[in-house]
C-alpha cells in the first residue's frame, strides 16, 4: 500500500494540468459543464470574454460534508504553449461565493491553479485549489491529476475516445486518495465522461460549448 | 479600319468565357489538437461574410477557407482571428483567384 500511495502521490506531483477541462473557451463562447463524482456534484456556466478570460457561475453540492456552495468564478489563462502537435496551458482560477456548511451561510474564497498538456494521442493534467471559509473544517486544500491516452486518433468531426486515469487527493478527507479510471467521449461541442472509482463511486461529467 | 476593329473585338468577346475561381486560403496552425479548438476556429470564421466554406483538419493542422466570389481576406485578419482563439499561425498559403480565359 505504501508503494501504491507513493506512486499516486508522485503522479500527482509530476503530472501537469486541469483535471477536468480547459476553463476558457473561444471568444464569445459559452460553456456548460457538470461534474458528478465521489466528492461532489458541480455545475458550471461560463462565458469566455476572449481566449484568456472566462467568467461564470459555480454551484456545488458536496457528497463528503453535505455542504452547498454557490459562487462566481474567474478563470484566467496565464500561459499557453502551442506547437504543431501539442498544446500546454497554465490557468489561474478564483472564486468568491456563499458556503452553506452547517446550516450557516458564510462567505468563501477559493483560489486554484491548473495546467494541462495534450497531443492528439496523450493527455496529462493537474489541478489544485484552496478554499477559505470560517466554518470549513476540512477540504480546504485538494488536488487532482489525470493521464490519458487515445486508443485511436480521430479526425475533426468524428467521435474521439480517451481512456483516462484520474487521481484525487483530499488530504483532510477520510479516503484521502481516490483513483478513478474513466472513458471520455468527445465530438464537436459535446464531451462526456464516465467512470467508476476504486471506492465504487460513479463519475459522470459532461461539457457543452456553444 | 474602325469598323474592322469593332468586328474583331466583338468576335473576341463572343468566343471567350471568363471563369472566376473562388479563392482558397490554407492556414497552417499550431496548437489545434482537440475538437474544441477546431470548433472554436470554425465558429469564428463562420461569422465572416467573405467566407463560403471552412474545412478544418486536425490531422493536417490546417484551416482551409474558400472565399465567396470577389471576396478577399488579408493575412493580417486571418491571423488575428486564429490567434484571438488561442491558436498560433505557422503559415498562410493562397491559391490565387484565377481568371481563366477559355476558348
Amino acid at each position: 500500500m505504501g508503494i501504491l500511495r507513493s506512486f499516486i502521490l508522485t503522479l500527482l506531483l509530476l503530472a501537469s494540468a486541469s483535471a477536468f477541462a480547459r476553463p476558457v473557451s473561444w471568444p464569445g463562447g459559452w460553456t456548460s459543464m457538470q461534474r458528478n463524482s465521489f466528492e461532489e456534484s458541480r455545475l458550471h456556466l461560463h462565458y469566455s470574454q476572449n481566449a484568456f478570460n472566462s467568467y461564470g457561475l459555480v454551484l456545488e453540492d458536496s457528497h463528503q460534508s453535505d455542504a452547498k456552495y454557490a459562487g462566481l468564478q474567474w478563470n484566467h489563462l496565464l500561459k499557453r504553449r502551442n506547437t504543431r502537435y501539442s498544446q500546454a496551458n497554465l490557468y489561474f482560477k478564483a472564486q468568491l461565493g456563499v458556503l452553506d456548511a452547517v446550516n450557516e451561510e458564510e462567505l468563501a474564497a477559493t483560489i486554484g491553479i491548473g495546467g494541462d498538456w495534450e497531443t492528439r494521442r496523450y493527455f496529462t493534467s493537474y489541478e489544485a485549489s484552496y478554499r477559505e471559509a470560517d466554518n470549513l473544517n476540512d477540504g480546504n486544500f485538494k488536488h487532482a491529476a489525470r493521464i490519458g491516452i487515445a486508443p485511436y486518433v480521430a479526425e475533426y468531426g468524428n467521435w474521439h475516445t480517451w481512456l483516462m486515469l484520474q487521481v484525487d487527493h483530499l488530504p483532510d478527507a477520510e479516503d484521502d486518495v481516490v483513483i478513478t479510471p474513466l472513458v471520455r467521449l468527445f465530438k464537436g461541442n459535446y464531451l462526456f465522461e464516465a467512470g467508476m472509482s476504486d471506492e465504487q463511486d460513479a463519475l459522470f461529467n459532461w461539457i457543452i460549448r456553444y | 479600319m474602325k469598323k474592322l476593329s469593332s468586328i474583331l473585338l466583338i468576335s473576341l468577346l463572343g468566343s471567350t468565357t471568363f471563369l472566376y475561381a473562388d479563392e482558397t486560403i490554407t492556414a497552417e496552425v499550431h496548437g489545434m489538437v482537440c475538437e474544441f479548438c477546431a470548433v472554436g476556429l470554425e465558429k469564428q470564421f463562420e461569422k465572416c461574410d467573405e467566407v463560403e466554406s471552412i474545412d478544418v483538419s486536425l490531422e493536417a493542422g490546417t484551416v482551409k477557407l474558400v472565399l465567396k466570389d470577389g471576396q478577399q481576406m488579408d493575412d493580417e485578419r486571418i491571423t488575428k482571428i486564429i490567434t484571438d482563439n488561442g491558436i498560433n499561425v505557422a503559415s498562410i498559403k493562397r491559391d490565387d483567384a484565377e481568371t481563366v480565359a477559355a476558348e
